[in-house]
Parts: C-alpha cells; structure tokens; sequence
C-alpha cells in the first residue's frame, strides 16, 4: 500500500498541477474573451477534475474551495450568468491560493487549514447567493462520501432522495426505517429531464450503428450467397445478436421481432440453404430502420409496445415450451396449477376412502381392532383442507364450507373422537363428485352449479354437532399424566380437575427451572406449629405452590399440596423432619416419570359418558377405546420425551419451552372453549324474541335485559380477542421451537471431511490439510441435507483437480502440504459455504469444455443447489487456485407480509423488503431508454423500473395505481398493486410441480379465512424483469 | 464463473490508479482495460469486452454520458457511474440514470487514506457485486 500510496500523491502531483495550469491558461484566455463558451467548458473540467482529485486525497479544505469556483463556473456553463472581470480575478485568486495549498499539501502530506479559504469561499458564495436557485448550497461541507449515508441494505437505491412529492399512502411500520432517507428539497424539475425515447443523440447512435450492421449485413449475405455457408451463418449471427441487443436497449419491440426471425432463418440455413428468406428479411429489416430514421419509429416508442410472447403459456405442452414464464404470468400459472392441485386432491381423496371402507369392511366381517384408520382420516382431512383453500380462492364459497365441515369430521375421526362410519364414506364420496364437477366448470371458464353444496353442507354440521366435544381434559391429562409417584400411581385425578390454566403454566415453568414436582400431604389442623412451619416453608424461595386439593380421610381433613422445587427429596424431608419430628403431620411423595404406562384407566370414563348420548353403536365404543390407548400412548411417548429433557439437563431448553407451550395453549384452547360454550348459551338469535315474548309488553325491562346480554356478549368478545393474542404469542414461541429441534450444527458434514481428505491425499499420493471454519454455525436439517453432497464433492474436486503432488508444489514454490479451507458463514437468510484451494486452479470453463465426468459433476451441484434456489459460483485462476462458492437461502419458514391484490389475485410482500408505497404523479412515471423502453418511477434522481404483476411487462400504471417500491436481490422494483389488504404473519408453503420453476414466487400461503396468495421471492426481482429488459437482467 | 472483466474510464491517471488498487486482489474481478476518455473507451470495447464500465463523467473528447449512450447499445457491460458532482440534485446524475446507467455513485472521498480505501473499496464492491450477481 505504501508504494502505491506513493505513487498516487506522485501522480496527484502531476495531475494537480496540470489541472491548476489549464486553469489559468483558460482564466487568462478568458480575460480577453470572457464569452468564449469553449474555454468556459474546459475551464469548468479542469476545475472540476482538480475539486474531484482532492476529494480523493481526503483533502477536503482544498477541495472546498475548489467545489465553490464550480459551482461558479457552472453558472456560467450551464445558466447563460455572464462571466465578469471581476469573476475571472477572483478565480485566479482562487488559483493562486490553490497552488500554494497544493504545494503544502505535497510536501507535508495534510490538509490546507479551513480558515485559509473561508475568505475566499465567502466571496464565491457572495456571487453565487446573487443567483439564487440555480446552484444549490449546500449546508453540510461537500466532503462526506454520499455513499456513506446509504443504508447497509440499500446499495441499489444509491441516491434515493424523497422529493416533495407526497408518496406515503399508508403506514408499514417495518419499513419505515428504510424509507426514511432524508434528502434536501432540492428536485430535478420536470425541464431537466431528458426524454428519453426521443433523445436524439441516442436515436442518431442507433442508427448509425444500425447503418454499419447493415453494411456487414450485405457482406455477410454475399459470403453466403458465394457458398461459404459456415463464415455467412457466424457473420449474419453476430450481426443479428448485435442489433438486437441494442435495438432492445431502445424498446424498438417490433425490430427485435425481425431480427429474431433473422436469426431463427439462420439457425435453420444450416439444414437447407434459402438465402431467399434472408434475403427478404434483410430487406424487411432495412424498412424498419428507414421508418426509425424518417422518424416512423414513433410508433415503435410510443406506449403501444409488442408484447414479447403472446397469449397465456402453453400448459398442456408445460412450461419448458413457453420458456421460463415471467412473474406477470404467475398468476394465471397459480390458477391453472390451484386447479391441477385440487384435482389430484380429489383423486387420492377418492383412494382414502377406498382404504377407510376396506377398513370398515373388515372390522364388519372380523371385529378386529382396526390399526390405521386414524393415518387415513388424517389425510383425508388434510387433503380437504387443501381442496378449502382452493375452493376459496375461486371465490367458491358454498363449496368451501362444505369442504371445511368435513375436513373437521375427519379430524374428529383421526383423534378417535368419532368412526368414519359407512355414511360419513358415502357422503364424502358424494361431496368429491360434485366438487369434479365444479373443478371441470371452472376449467372450462364456466359458472359451476353451487346450489347442492349448502344443502351438503347442512348434513355435514349436522354430523358434527353428534360429535362434538371438548378435548381439552385429555390433552390436559397426556400432560400431566406423564408425572407419576411411586407409591400412588398416576397424579391424583383430583389434581387434574383442578387444573386452572395458570396451574398449567406454573408446571410448565417449574419444568423449564428445571425444578421437580412432589405433592406433599398434610394434615394442617392438628398441629398448629407444623401447619405454621409449612406455609412458611411454601412460600419461601425456590418452592413454588401450584395447586392443592382437600383429601377427606376418616374424619380428618387434610392438604394436598402440588408444589414444584429444585431441591433433592432427601434435602426436603430434612427440612419437614425439622418441622414434624414424629413425621405425622407431613408426607411427601416425590413425582416422577411414568414408565410406559397407558392411560387408558383414564380414557375409560371419557368414553362412558360420551356413550350415554346414545350416539354411538357397541361396536364404535370398541374401537374408540382401543384406539383411545394407541394414540394416548403417542401423547404420552411425546411428553414423555420432552420431559425427560427438561428433568436431565435444563440447559436443553427448547423441549421443556415445547411442553410449556403446550401446556399454554391448551389452557388457552380451554379459555375459547368455555368462551364458546357462553357465547352459544347466549344466543342472541333465539334469546331476543323470547325476552320480547316474556316481557309481554314491560319495553323498559326488556332493553335492560337487551343490555345486560349485549354485555355479556361484549365481554367475551374481550376475551376473545385475549385469547387471539394469546395464542399468537404461544404459536410464535412454539414455531421458534420446533425450528430450534431442527437445527444442528455444520460440524455434521464437515467433520466426516477430515477423514475423507485424508484418505484421499494417501491414495493421490498428495499432502492436503483441511482447514475447516464455521463448524459451530447451526442450520436447518434440512439445509445442511442439501449442502452435504456438494460440499463433499467440490472438496473432492479441489482434492483431486487443484492441489498438486509435492513434488509438483515445490517446483512451483508452494509449501508441500496442499491446503484446502472451508468457511461456512450464515446470515439473516442464507448459508454460504466457500471451499478454497492454494492448488494449480481449475479454470471451471475449461472444465466444462472438456464436457467430462466432472463437467457433469459440477452442473449436477449447480443443478441440485439451483432446485434449492441456491447457486453454485466457481472462480478459477491458473496457479491460484480454486474458489467455490455455495449458496443456500435459508427458508424462513414464517415471514411478516404486506397482503395486497393485483388483478384478482392475492399476493404477499414481504414487509421488510418495502421501501415505501408510492401514489406516482403522472410526472413520476416516465420512459427509460435504454432499457427496453420500460417504464420507471422518478424517486428524486432515483429511478425504479416498473413491475405488473399482472399481463404486459412493459408496464403502465393505472390511474388509481399504488406502488410498492421494494427492494431485493440485484436491484429493486416499483410493483403495481391494486390495493394494500394489510399486513399479517404468514407461513410460506411450498409450490410444486410447474409453479416451482416461476421466478419471485416463493410458495404459497394460507391468509386466513381460506384465501390463499403468492409470496413474492424477492431475491430474484432481476429475473422479473422479463425479456424487455436486459439492461436489468 | 472466470473473473468478471472491468473496464476504468476516467481521465485522471490517479483516479484510474486509485479505483484499480480498490479494487486489486479481488477474487471475482479483474482489471481489462483503462480509458481516459469516451473516445478511447469506444475504440476499445470490442477487444476489452468489459463485464462492467466504471465511467466518469466529465471527460475531454467524449464525455461520460456520450460514452454510455453508445456503451449501452454496443455493449452487455454492467456501467457504474462514477461523479465527484454531488449526486443530489445532479443533473447529470439523473441523466446518466435515464440514460440507462445501472448505477450512480459517488467518487469515494479520502480514499487514499488505508483504512478508509478499504471502506469505500468494500463499498463501490458491494455495488458491483450486486450488479454482476456475484455471491461472496
């Protein structure tokens, strides 16, 4: 650095000085022709090419002065200000005093003093203050890079200033961070903007250029005429390629249309030579760019621009015939694939119940308990669920509903809480046909036939009032009914139907300190000093009280107390043979874990009372209790296992926060019940008009009464809402968790690496060592799956193509161990593996050349990490090694997103890639040239290309149109939305099949109320920007 | 992936020296050609075959915007536009935007002092990397 640091000053030296001299050779030649506009312009580069070198040298007081005699000069350039003696004099003031400061600067490397200038850039400032609005001043010393006040995540919005154009229509809370790029009110007012299609020069360089391409053209087309088939072909080829790049650039749409038929002529000349067609397109292309040059091409830069591929995508070919569709197709693609979706649905729909009714079947025949009904149910439920969502997006509410009410039966059935009898079979079955039917009628573009459903659907609630129960209690009890006491069996039953949700909750902590549950019994009545001894002893420190429950014994009444702590049972007993000598008063039990039992003794009873509603027949009661003990053992497996963590280790958190999660949402899920159960009971519906009928006239009565049950109404709307919140917290928490159990740490593949290496190095007959770093990242399962492959062969590939023998590493002055390093580094949303070599390098296209065994190996890894959405770069340089690059997005499985709806359709942003919303002026909205004739927004000197999520690329904007400006990937976007639905967490769902392959379409998501829409992925906003517009792609 | 060609235009010998040693040792890019002003950029864009213009504007013969109209028409290069005129409520900035340049930014300021090289190199970097799709 330091000879190169010297070498810079040397040539600032240089350079400086001869900027200062043609300063004053251009002042001097000015002083006897001040309106010489020539001299004013190079007078006005050497002055700036002076300020800008001494920016660059952080020479800021120099360069302070230097930028207000440009700013002067500009005055004079480019605002018609005359240039006065006196101007020119105190320029060459300002010379003079910038070549002793220049002198200063050389010899003792620093900055000129501020106070040196401040006179001079007073009087500068003087004269430009008598032209006020043409140069602005600024506040702030020019001398702070205006990179530096650029937001870290904003690199591409360099520059994007708020202008006054008032644009933010509604609030996005998480963005407002980013948005919040203060700028000065200076603007670029509408004169000083070029228009862009028509700007001449432009024009004249495409045509020019157009000109000489043609030119060759004819040469390229007479070599082919001469036989020379092969030269003509590559001749028309590059020419072809050439214009059309640059007749994209201009949105000349039309001319890109010839020129592909230009090329795709040529493509086929190979086969059978027709100079003919050629000939003709040659021709045909010389008449478009007649037209362009006569001025006829306004058509072609008007708004009326070709679109690039007509009509929707061809389906039934797939999509590779179509190309890679763009994001403005995704939308009718998501319909076509929604309804693809629902139809393969409905199809294995069809097979479960085949398999429920085999199921059946055999139980009629045998009276054998039936294993795998509960897996059937589950997917049938699952698979309805799925046909709901699509029902709904089609805006095919009765059929939605039904599709709802059955899926919920069906749960009901995988719980155990109810049998998928021969009814329910048939009524499902019924219920898929119509629903083919609906799916046909909607395929075919026309109104299906909805009446039948709402009467199906009256059935189908009709069945699941029969069933309905609270499940809560038993939930409640796999819980709980994990802890057991030696002596006593299971909790005490009473212990559980005291339960209160902050009971649960209380447990739920005691379990993540890590602290043990005992009961203790005690008979607090008799001894009044142990019972005062205690209480005290309860409240103390590290014992927490849950619950107690009053045990009657003979005549005497005694405690049960279920208290957690983390001392050991002996230390306990210690302190109660302190305070109860003779051990009559207290006895503890401690609660531990219960070894494979069933809680089937429970169950029993349930299912009693359940049967007493003289719903179900024996036979149902038979298999519900066998089935009842199957899936309470699962519970109890699962609790079980969560809970022994929490008892062996505290440290390992995330599995007691499940069980205490667990235990919060079901209290919460018992809250709702009991709410609906009240809001049921209050039934405004029937209660009305037996109040009327009853108060017989008595109005006052009847409104008091009106009022009391419209608050009661009120109030559990209240809690309602708590119970929401709730919730949301618990599944946020719960959600994090079950990420947590997924993550496991990269020493996972990369450890098995060191053995691998080295068992390589000995068969090559190499010296390698592995450096490996980031072992300790934690990622997904799931990702490190798709990572350990190709991290494994690209180290193989560094091993085996890169790193030389010894033998060759000394010959080439390399230490004789080889090394090959691997640093994994994890941000907010990606994985990134980079595997490193100091071998001879592979040069990845010679590799790919060769089109071996390896070249396959590496696009097979391209391909792999490409099907993740991740990417594979290679850098190889001959002698430097080799440098792979992974990358991975890591699936953030819930993001918070902006819900808004574009033609029909929904979509969600992800809120944290919104820059702003934007209302666009009429003049914000203007064509870019060069650019495929796009249309951009103007934020301030920022411009974004426009994006339709919806129909033509080259986009317009409506009337009423908003946009978001967001940001992702290379660069950002404006997108055109119809209206913002708000914002809500969502769980990004996986597509398949064709909609997989849609560039910015993440997956899917469910936004309540059955409604689905499209994540946006926006890493990869370039790749949207469709085929018009390579500049961005 | 070979390393991504740049291409500097700009006419003082030190700004070129300065971006260039910025930019040196970068594993993704390497230095392809040097111009000190539109017209020799132009001659050279055929035989350079740039990935990425690094474009000054005020230049003698051709200037920087001249220069792009013809870079984005005869050439794929990436074109970043390097101005020392302060971008806010720069004219040109903006022009050189409507005229299809991918990016404007600043010339970096103290760039010759180590530390803040290293700052501003990783930051015209960053931009670039953006530009070419270049994953670190």
């Amino acid at each position: 650095m330091t000879d190169e640091l010297e070498e810079i000053w040397s040539l600032f030296a240089e350079e400086g000085k001869e900027a200062l001299d043609l300063v004053e050779e251009t002042l001097l030649a000015l002083e006897s022709d001040p309106t010489h506009a020539g001299q004013v312009v190079k007078l006005f580069r050497a002055v700036h090419t002076f300020k800008g070198m001494a920016r660059m040298m952080g020479l800021s007081v120099i360069e302070s002065l230097a930028h207000r005699a440009e700013d002067l000069v500009a005055l004079v350039r480019d605002e018609g200000v005359a240039l006065t003696g006196a101007m020119i004099d105190l320029l060459l003031e300002v010379l003079d005093h910038s070549r002793v400061m220049l002198d200063h600067a050389l010899t003792r490397r620093c900055d000129a003093d501020a106070a040196q200038v401040a006179g001079l850039v007073g009087r500068l400032e003087a004269i430009l203050a008598e032209h006020p609005g043409t140069v602005p001043i600024p506040q702030e010393p020019p001398t702070e890079s205006m990179l530096a006040s650029v937001p870290d995540d904003m690199d591409d919005f360099a520059g994007c200033v708020e202008d006054e154009t008032p644009f933010l229509v509604a609030p996005v809370p998480s963005a407002d961070e980013a948005s919040a790029v203060e700028g000065d009110k200076a603007s670029v007012s509408g004169e000083d903007v070029i228009d862009p299609v028509t700007d001449p020069l432009y024009v004249q360089i495409f045509l020019d250029m157009a000109g000489d391409e043609m030119g060759r053209l004819r040469v390229a087309l007479d070599t082919l005429a001469d036989g020379e088939v092969a030269a003509g072909v590559q001749g028309v080829r590059a020419i072809a390629d050439t214009l059309m790049h640059a007749a994209g650039q201009m949105g000349y749409a039309h001319l890109v249309t010839v020129l592909g038929a230009l090329v795709t002529a040529v493509d086929e000349l190979e086969d059978e030579p027709r100079v003919v067609t050629l000939n003709e397109l040659a021709h045909a292309l010389s008449e478009e760019l007649a037209a362009l040059r006569n001025g006829g091409g306004a058509a072609e830069m008007s708004s009326e621009c070709v679109p690039l591929r007509d009509g929707p995508p061809d389906l039934e070919g797939g999509v590779a015939a179509a190309g890679v569709p763009g994001i403005s197709e995704a939308a009718s693609l998501f319909r076509h694939w929604c309804l693809d979706r629902v139809c393969t649905d409905l199809a294995r729909l069809g097979e479960v119940m085949d398999g429920l009714e085999e199921l059946v079947g055999q139980f009629l025949m045998s009276g054998c308990a039936l294993t795998g009904e509960e897996a059937l149910a589950e997917e049938a439920a699952y698979l309805l669920r799925a046909i709901y969502q699509v029902c709904t997006f089609f805006r095919l509410e009765p059929a939605a509903h039904l599709t709802l009410a059955l899926a919920d039966l069906y749960v009901r059935v995988a719980r155990g809480g109810m049998t998928a009898g021969e009814s329910l079979l048939n009524f499902t079955r019924s219920a898929i046909a119509q629903l083919s039917h609906v799916v046909e009628a909607v395929r075919a573009g026309e109104a299906p036939e909805l009446a039948r459903f709402d009467a199906m659907r009256g059935q189908a609630e009709e069945m699941l009032h029969l069933h309905a129960e609270s499940r809560v209690f038993q939930v409640i009890q796999a819980v709980l009914g994990g802890l057991d006491m030696p002596s006593h069996g299971c909790l005490p039953s009473a212990f559980i139907e005291v339960m209160t949700r902050e009971n649960l909750l209380a447990v739920g902590r005691a379990l993540q300190d890590g602290k043990i549950l005992y009961t203790v019994l005690a008979d607090l009545n008799q001894a009044e000093m142990v019972g005062q001894a205690f209480y005290e002893w309860s409240r103390s420190d590290g014992v927490s009280l849950i619950t107690s429950v009053t045990v009657y014994q003979d005549d005497r009444t005694l405690f049960n107390f279920l208290l957690a702590t983390a001392e050991p049972q002996d230390a306990i007993l210690e302190t109660f043979a302190g305070m109860d000598p003779q051990g009559h008063y207290l006895s503890l039990e401690a609660c531990v874990l219960r070894e494979g039992a069933s809680l089937n003794k429970s169950r029993d009873k349930d299912e009693t009372v359940e049967d007493t509603a003289g719903i179900h027949t024996v036979r149902d009661t038979v298999r519900r209790t066998q089935r009842a003990g199957a899936s309470a053992d699962g519970d109890w497996q699962r609790v079980r296992r969560e809970t022994i963590g929490g008892f062996i280790s505290a440290s390992t958190e995330a599995p007691t926060g499940l069980v205490k999660d667990v235990g919060e949402l079901v209290a919460t899920r018992a809250t709702l019940h009991r709410v609906v159960q009240r809001l049921a009971e209050l039934d405004v519906l029937e209660n009305v008009p037996r109040l009327v009928k009853r108060a017989d006239g008595d109005w006052q009565r009847v409104r008091e009464e009106l009022e009391r049950s419209l608050e009661s109404w009120t109030g559990e709307l209240h809690t309602l809402s708590q119970v929401d919140a709730e919730m949301g917290v618990a599944l946020d928490r719960f959600q994090e968790q079950a990420l947590a159990l997924r993550a496991r740490p990269a020493a996972e593949i990369l450890a098995p690496l060191q053995r691998l290496v080295q068992d390589m190095a000995r068969h090559q007959g190499k010296l390698v060592k592995l450096e490996v770093a980031g072992a300790d990242v934690e990622l997904d399962v799931g990702a490190l799956d798709v990572l350990s492959d190709p991290v494994r062969r690209l180290v193989w590939f560094a091993v085996t193509h890169s790193i030389e023998n010894p033998v060759q590493r000394q010959e080439a002055g390399k230490p004789a161990v080889g090394c090959v390093s691997i640093r994994m580094r994890k941000t907010a949303n990606h994985v990134r593996v980079v595997i490193e070599d100091d071998g001879r390098g592979v040069d990845p296209q010679a590799v790919r050349d060769r089109g071996d065994v390896e070249a396959n190996d590496l696009s097979a890894i391209s391909a792999t990490l490409q099907a993740h959405r991740g990417r594979l770069s290679v850098v190889g340089e001959p002698g430097e090694g080799t440098r792979f690059s992974l990358e991975l997005p890591l699936d953030t499985v819930v993001i918070d997103g902006m819900v808004v709806r574009a033609g029909g359709v929904h979509y969600v942003v992800p809120v944290g890639a919104i820059q702003r919303i934007v209302k666009p002026e009429k003049r914000q909205v203007v064509r870019s040239s060069a650019d495929g004739n796009r249309s951009v927004l103007q934020l301030g000197e920022e411009l974004v290309p426009i994006q339709t999520l919806v129909g033509d690329t080259v986009s317009h904007v409506p009337n009423d149109g908003l946009l978001l400006v967001i940001e992702g990937g290379k660069r950002g976007a404006a997108l055109v939305v119809d209206e913002l639905i708000g914002q809500q967490q969502v769980l990004i769902q996986p597509l398949q099949g064709y909609m997989a392959d849609v560039p910015g379409v993440s997956g899917y998501a469910l936004l309540g109320e059955g409604d689905v829409g499209m994540v946006l992925d926006l890493s990869q906003v370039g790749d949207w920007l469709g085929p018009g517009a390579t500049a961005y792609t | 992936m070979t390393k991504k060609r740049v291409m500097i235009v700009d006419d003082a010998a030190m700004m070129r020296l300065v971006i260039q040693n910025m930019l040196s040792g970068d594993p993704y890019l390497q230095m392809a050609g040097f111009a000190a002003n539109g017209r020799e950029a132009l001659d050279q864009l055929p035989t350079v075959q740039p990935d990425l213009i690094l474009l000054d504007i005020e230049m003698p013969e051709m200037d920087g915007l001249e220069f792009l109209r013809h870079a984005r028409l005869k050439s794929k290069a990436k074109v970043v536009v390097l101005t020392s005129v302060a971008p806010k409520g720069s004219t040109k900035a903006t022009q050189a935007r409507l005229l299809g340049a991918d990016a404007v930014i600043s010339k970096p300021s103290g760039a010759v002092s180590y530390d803040l090289a290293e700052k501003r190199g990783s930051e015209l970097r960053r931009v670039i990397y953006n530009l070419l799709g270049i994953v670190e």
